[in-house]
């Protein structure tokens, strides 16, 4: 994104009455490749097929702020490649990962993260590094360092049908197993701004997994932890979090984590998320990723968006899909959010 | 509380050692294996499906009934004989579409399934459209049940039934499709037979498919 795209970012994250709405996308590697017509592995692999992949998107649709913005991501690869998990690449698709913490007691033999030389840690550090003054100087910011949440990572380290088990089994071991992984997490993040320097002013975490649970076990087992990483850095940050998955059961718990963005699934409504969040929370959101955003027609996106924005208003909103773009969302429906979001903004 | 209700009791908490005890006991005090599933098994996991249609139970305790049911029925199943050794309410093959690793709704489902009287194929994660046409023509399934947890797998549930089409396979067997991302409609679209929005409304739509 460019740096007048992120102070309206942070300006409707802080809700302080944006001069007008933003329209901002989650759009990484599970659609880039695709929608350009390159092979995931030229675009993990290749700086300079990222670099331009990264351009030719930002150039394609300049009215989306673009989030997080030139993300130096390896699909949900990097934070379990440095947690011993074995990373799965194909050429199409982005990478899996399998599971290899086959014992929650085996975690007392695991060696603490090192977050600038552990797996893919090192190579996103590597890509920022080499990659920030290019970005800079084609006129873009870095302004957002990205982790996956401790539940998420902690599923990937054990697989998740054990770890939920776990949840009932063990809550000790797990209680132990997401200490672990959210003092990574926070290293990796601080590695980050390190890397990157000034220009980061805010934290982006994603982890569906709290949609999965109860809100007792969310209480338990992800509202600490996640309150632990968002208040690792300055409170003026903008802090965003993204969980498409069921959050309904825990929504008034969510004002107390703190972060300021909220992108949730297109399943609730918009109305629900702002009341039952006492109004502290900017929703990122939310058209339906797949039925309207890839399935629909341009006509069916605009006329979507244009909906949402009626329910929303101008305050305190910031239009997406509900998650982030998925594989195929043709770019002529993009464009189409864009338009809607214009023809909003003019009236 | 009657021993059976015990068991069922056993199975609704997860306790997987206990249930597999009751069962035992059970057994030794003369029960007929092949009652113990109707009595026992079926009863205690439509209660588990009712709680979490409620809202009363979550992924978590849904997977430490199933763990619990399958301690007592892989007990019973080896002691099955004749026509109860057979008999079963379908043949299902499960599967998380090619690229997703999920294994949690496959899971879920299958368990849930193996405890309402069907006989599970289980094809694992990531599997190609080849493999579930293979699997097709092995077991000669009545329905096939797919996950994919992703908005960017579940595009693959479409691959595979247009590969069962064109390997001549798609009339033979019933399809069902669900997942976290996956919708009645898109299950509509990409021509499956019907969609389970969780692992209870699964159970009663492979009976409902079966059935018809």
């Amino acid at each position: 994104m460019r740096i007048e795209q992120w102070q309206l970012f942070k300006k409707a994250a802080k809700l302080q009455h944006p001069e007008r709405v933003p329209l901002s996308l989650i759009m990484d590697s599970p659609w880039m490749p695709g929608h350009l017509g390159i092979n995931h592995l030229d675009y993990y692999f290749d700086p300079d097929v990222w670099f331009e992949s990264n351009l030719k998107v930002l150039k394609e649709f300049p009215e989306v702020i673009v989030f997080p913005s030139w993300w130096a991501e390896y699909g949900m690869a990097i934070e379990p490649s440095a947690l011993g998990c074995r990373i799965h690449f194909a050429p199409d698709q982005p990478p899996g990962q399998i599971a290899t913490l086959l014992r929650l007691e085996d975690l007392d033999q695991f060696p603490e993260v090192d977050f600038r030389a552990d797996g893919l840690m090192c190579a996103a550090l590597h890509r920022y590094k080499t990659q920030k003054t290019r970005i800079q100087e084609a006129g873009y910011t870095i302004p957002v360092i990205t982790a996956r949440g401790p539940l998420c990572s902690a599923s990937f380290m054990r697989g998740l049908t054990p770890f939920l088990m776990d949840l009932l089994d063990n809550p000790e071991g797990v209680h132990k197993l997401l200490t672990f992984i959210t003092d990574a997490t926070v290293g990796w993040l601080r590695a980050q701004a390190e890397v990157i320097g000034d220009s980061v002013e805010g934290v982006f975490i994603l982890d569906d997994i709290p949609g999965f649970v109860s809100r007792k076990h969310y209480q338990e087992f992800a509202h600490p932890y996640l309150k632990k990483i968002f208040a690792s850095f300055p409170k003026e940050w903008v802090k965003v979090y993204h969980n498409d998955a069921n959050i309904e059961p825990f929504l008034e718990d969510l004002a107390d984590v703190g972060f300021d963005v909220l992108n949730f699934t297109y399943k609730l409504d918009l109305a629900e998320v702002r009341r039952r969040t006492g109004g502290k929370i900017c929703p990122m959101g939310n058209i339906p990723p797949v039925e309207i955003g890839t399935r629909g027609s341009p006509q069916e996106v605009k006329t979507a968006t244009l909906e949402l924005l009626r329910k929303a208003g101008r305050d305190g909103i910031i239009v997406s899909v509900g998650g982030g773009v998925s594989p195929g969302m043709p770019g002529a429906n993009i464009s189409a959010m864009a338009e809607a979001v214009r023809e909003f903004n003019s009236q | 509380m009657g021993l059976f209700e015990e068991m069922q009791q056993a199975i609704i908490e997860g306790k997987a050692f206990l249930a597999r005890e009751l069962t035992q006991k059970a057994l030794a005090e003369g029960t007929k294996p092949a009652d113990i599933f109707p009595l026992v098994i079926v009863p205690a996991m439509n209660e588990v499906g009712r709680r979490m249609r409620d809202c009363e139970f979550f992924i978590p305790e849904v997977l430490i009934a199933a763990r619990a049911s399958r301690a007592a029925t892989d007990l019973l199943r080896p002691l099955l004989v004749g026509d109860e050794a057979v008999r079963s309410a379908g043949t299902v093959v499960c599967c998380t579409v090619k690229g997703d690793l999920h294994d949690i709704g496959k899971n879920i489902v299958a368990m849930m399934l193996e405890s309402a009287g069907f006989r599970i194929i289980d094809l694992g994660v990531d599997v190609a459209p080849e493999n579930v046409a293979e699997a097709v023509r092995r077991h000669q399934p009545d329905l096939i049940a797919m996950s994919a947890l992703l908005t960017t797998t579940m595009v693959n549930m479409k691959v595979i039934i247009d590969a069962l089409a064109a390997a001549g396979l798609r009339d033979q067997v019933k399809i069902m499709v669900g997942g976290a991302a996956v919708t009645e409609d898109w299950a509509r679209s990409i021509g499956a037979d019907g969609y389970g929005k969780d692992a209870p409304a699964a159970v009663d739509l492979a009976r409902s498919l079966v059935a018809a």
